[in-house]
């Protein structure tokens, strides 16, 4: 199914959490502020609902996207109160593929774990809580992943600062 | 003939001085820097946790035991080999009372009963590396979910609209799933 | 056992028996594998056929600090991987040397503007006898690198003393 079909069947199984979608398009001749929107369709979804609406995904006939391919937030910009969650999922049995995103305040960066529904999920949320400073509730194993366990501050964030030094060693 | 011996002694002498000589040396002549962290044990960088006296698994062991036994039937085996021969065509046995026959025989006899150990001990399961699971078969938590066949016309017939939808507002469609 | 290290005046007997010593040590510098990045690749270019690095007596590259004499840290050092770093050359037997092949390892590398987690240069953890540079350097540069660290073993002074600077 393209996009479209897609957004159509979550729309008709009134999947929990969905809040809207948006697709490219090109800038408005009028309009000289518009610049338009690159990228790929998305679908938007409320973050406390996002393992639910992940498992209907997974399990509804049409859909079947068993396999989530990517778990990763994106931090705008300083001045943008939100982090972005972007999942990208894809079911192997009709080749199709989804984008979902999720808007999730900074000022309480919390939403559910999806790993109950999708495993893949377990290294990719660890990977992001270390990262933006997102805490996934119920997660199994919330240790660090890639940074080392006593690092200090969120280093994907626009605001982050860097340390000055860290266990002896200069970081100037 | 005690000439071969002193052979021996002297290949063995500089053996050792080779390897004796060198660890001397290197003592008088390296500098002297022993720290704390030098002397710690070695594990690949990291700081170490717990014991080396691990328990080994015992397989290592049957293969080990099984080895020492037929280690031991081949140093038997070479003396019998090289006078084999010598007991079937020395002067005893020209005579007619040789015991050549009978060498062969009890030798013949000897590895038989080792090989007849080694069957067993195969046969057992003792030589397995890889052990068989005993327990029950897998059963998955959840029943696996298939499509129901009749989903496919449905399919079919989404495809054809989508791809009348197409050609209307001059939007790019994806080609649609197939079926799985 | 006397200590004989840098326990002599210098004469023509101990510059001839130092000479020998420094000759054996500076033919047979057995490297740690201690690739870490990109720059072990061309480590291994080094080890293998075409840039023998057999022909200098450091062909035999040692698994273990234990049984080392050189750490070419080739590639970017994180750290975390720092105090790996630290431990293992302490576990070196001495005398031991440290080249610090490519960009990384002399300061930081690319990562050195915006890379948090990069120690800008393994000379911040360990001492450093050779900086080579490049980003990876070609094998030829790590083999000249290896023969000046066997220029600086060439002139090291074992059992003289050591010549007093001003």
């Amino acid at each position: 199914m393209d996009f479209q079909g897609i957004h159509d069947r979550l729309k008709a199984i009134r999947a929990p959490g969905l809040a809207g979608a948006d697709e490219p398009r090109k800038p408005d001749p009028k309009d000289k502020k518009d610049k338009g929107r690159a990228g790929d369709s998305f679908v938007l979804v409320d973050p406390e609902r996002l393992p639910e609406f992940l498992e209907v995904c997974r399990d509804d006939e049409r859909l079947r996207f068993e396999l989530l391919v990517d778990l990763s937030a994106t931090d705008p910009s300083k001045d943008d109160p939100n982090l972005w969650i972007d999942l990208a999922l894809l079911s192997v049995k009709f080749r199709h593929r989804l984008a979902v995103k999720a808007l999730v305040p900074k000022a309480k960066p919390e939403l559910p774990s999806s790993v109950p529904v999708h495993r893949a999920a377990q290294w990719h949320e660890r990977e992001c809580a270390e990262m933006f400073g997102l805490v996934f509730r119920g997660h199994p194993d919330p240790r660090h992943i890639l940074l080392p366990d006593d690092w200090i501050g969120y280093p994907m964030r626009k605001d982050y600062e860097f340390p000055k030094e860290y266990h002896g060693i200069s970081c100037e | 003939m005690y000439f071969d011996y002193l052979n021996v002694l002297v290949f063995v002498a500089v053996g050792l001085v080779f390897v004796f000589a060198n660890l001397l040396v290197a003592s008088i002549l390296r500098p002297r820097r022993r720290t704390e962290e030098g002397l710690e044990i070695y594990e690949c960088g990291e700081a170490t946790i717990g014991e080396a006296w691990i328990q080994f698994d015992i397989r290592y062991y049957t293969v080990a035991l099984v080895y020492v036994v037929f280690a031991v039937e081949i140093a038997f085996l070479f003396p019998w080999a090289l006078v084999l021969r010598d007991a079937f065509a020395d002067e005893r046995a020209a005579a007619g009372r040789g015991i050549g026959m009978f060498a062969l025989v009890e030798g013949v006899l000897f590895v038989l009963i080792l090989f007849l150990g080694l069957v067993y001990v195969w046969a057992k399961g003792d030589l397995d590396w890889v052990l068989t699971y005993s327990g029950t078969r897998y059963q998955p938590k959840a029943e696996a979910r298939r499509l129901r066949v009749s989903q496919v016309a449905e399919i079919e017939k989404e495809r054809e609209s989508a791809a009348a939808k197409a050609h209307a507002p001059a939007a790019p469609a994806e080609p649609a799933a197939e079926a799985g | 056992m006397p200590i004989l290290e840098h326990s002599f005046e210098e004469n023509v007997l101990t510059t001839k028996v130092d000479w020998l010593i420094n000759w054996a040590r500076l033919s047979s510098i057995w490297p740690m594998t201690f690739g870490l990045a990109c720059c072990a690749i061309e480590m291994m270019a080094v080890g293998a056929a075409h840039h023998d690095i057999d022909r200098f007596g450091a062909g035999a590259f040692r698994a273990s600090p234990r049984q080392a004499d050189l750490m070419i840290v080739a590639g970017t050092v994180n750290f975390k991987m720092a105090e790996r770093v630290k431990r293992l050359y302490d576990q070196m037997p001495s005398p031991k040397y440290v080249i610090a092949m490519g960009a990384c390892a002399t300061g930081g590398g690319p990562y050195y503007k915006f890379g948090y987690t990069v120690v800008k240069g393994v000379d911040r953890v360990v001492p450093v006898d050779v900086y080579i540079a490049g980003c990876p350097p070609r094998p030829e540069a790590l083999l000249e690198g290896l023969m000046k660290l066997q220029e600086k073993i060439r002139r090291s002074s074992v059992i003289r003393k050591p010549a007093r600077t001003a």
